[in-house]
């Protein structure tokens, strides 16, 4: 057996892919050292042991080579379970949701993305182009998810990803509370809502708000109705049970797919005719309008999916226990 | 009989208390492999995986120096204790003998409230 194939030259191999650069040559030698010394000690003890059986018990003696390379360089360097499972948790959560996204945009006829390079319609032509389409997405979410990884393990490791997770414990009050809230909400958005986004024309007021944002107004109740259910669900349980966490998370995911159309429209905002505002002012208004409901839109999309995620976690929590 | 020690906590007792033995050993130069046979004789028997490790972390805090031996028929790399080091040793005999202190007197209260407990019960509650 040629020397560059001794357990010796794999094990130094090892250690050396391990070690930090500036220890290597060192930390080498001295380990080599080690096991040749171990290696004929072994030898003198048990003369019947060959030179190799007495190198494998003094490797064996050193112990794994990631375990002797973490213990010299004082730091983990392998990812431990705990930071891998957490990881694919969360790669699985946020995969889905953008995933579902593209989705949404793509059935509500989307053709422009909300973030360029990140968040789009899926394609609709070919198998190979939509099957392209998720592997990116696949990528995109990989790489951001080890970057924030990376960042959150140089600061508080244990205490960022709760954000994502905290628990969220329901009350009666707050459950009544909720119901009042979404009671208002509802009378808003079907009563009022052209009579609050108006302005003046003539003598009396008119909308602002295009024909293709009102026709939303509909699908909002649906999600207005799926967080009554949670709240009257949470009463009727006296607390959360699998059926509320199950319509809350119902109930964000419908959240997001609204506020997905709405960020998509065509036209969110369109002046009415005859009003009393110059061209040029009424432009600004315009696109001024224009640019703060899209930021309530992609903001309302981004927590509402975070809520779907913490929900789905707990309904599945409480499923297996 | 077995012994009923958790290897883990026989482990963790002794990860402190072999560094002290082994810087005493150090007084005198020596390689690697003596030391984890001089360690072993004593009753601190210990593997190269571990030693290593406390070895090179002393090193680099200046507790030890090393030269290497090329003298015989292979080269052969031998610890010392450092000024420094012999300053830490004393430090951590220190440190040793308050902990020791510290556990028998810990163990001797336990011990005395046991008792002063055991004499308060009265017969009747002693009886099965």
């Amino acid at each position: 057996m040629s020397d560059q194939a001794s357990p010796r030259e794999d094990y130094l191999a090892r250690l050396e892919d391990l070690l930090p650069a500036h220890e290597i040559a060192r930390v080498r030698a001295d380990v080599e050292d080690l096991i040749l010394e171990r290696a004929s000690g072994e030898g003198e003890r048990d003369p019947s042991l060959s030179p190799l059986e007495a190198e494998r018990n003094a490797i064996a003696a050193l112990g794994p080579a990631e375990r002797l390379a973490e213990e010299l360089a004082s730091a983990p360097l392998t990812i431990p379970l705990a930071t891998r499972r957490t990881f694919v948790r969360l790669l699985a959560a946020v995969f889905a949701c953008h995933l579902l996204l593209s989705i949404a945009m793509a059935v509500a006829g989307s053709t422009s993305a909300a973030i360029p390079g990140v968040l789009g319609p899926l394609p609709q032509g070919s198998f190979g182009a939509i099957l392209l389409s998720v592997i990116t997405i696949f990528l995109i979410d990989t790489g951001a998810l080890l970057v924030v990884f990376v960042a959150m393990g140089k600061a508080r490791p244990e205490q960022a990803p709760r954000i994502l997770f905290r628990s969220s414990p329901w009350t009666r009050r707050g459950a009544i509370e909720g119901l009042v809230l979404l009671a208002l909400l509802a009378v808003l958005f079907n009563g009022y809502l052209e009579q609050i986004f108006a302005i003046q024309h003539g003598d009396s007021w008119s909308s602002f708000l295009a024909q293709d944002f009102l026709s939303l107004v509909p699908y909002i109740n649906v999600v207005f109705a799926l967080f009554a259910l949670r709240h009257i669900l949470t009463l009727l349980g006296k607390g959360d049970s699998t059926w509320s966490l199950g319509a809350d998370a119902a109930g964000s995911l419908a959240g997001s797919a609204f506020m997905i159309m709405g960020a998509t429209r065509r036209e969110l905002v369109q002046m009415p005719s005859g009003h009393k505002l110059g061209q040029e002012a009424a432009e600004v208004l315009d696109n001024l309008i224009e640019s703060v409901f899209l930021i309530v839109f992609v903001v309302g999309a981004l927590l509402l999916i975070m809520r779907f995620v913490r929900q789905g976690i707990a309904m599945a929590r409480r499923i297996r226990s | 009989m077995a012994s009923r020690v958790d290897p883990k906590f026989e482990a963790e007792l002794r990860r402190g208390v072999v560094q002290l033995v082994a810087l005493h050993f150090l007084e005198t130069p020596r390689y690697g492999y003596d030391l984890v046979r001089l360690l072993g004789a004593a009753g601190f028997a210990i593997e190269e995986g571990t030693l290593y490790p406390i070895l090179r972390r002393f090193e680099k805090q200046g507790v030890l120096t090393s030269r290497w031996d090329t003298e015989g028929t292979r080269p052969r790399k031998y610890y010392e204790l450092s000024e420094e080091g012999r300053l830490r040793k004393n430090d951590m005999l220190k440190a040793w003998g308050e902990a020791r202190d510290a556990t028998d007197e810990a163990l001797r209260q336990a011990k005395d409230a046991a008792r002063s407990a055991s004499t308060r019960e009265t017969p009747e509650e002693r009886q099965p």
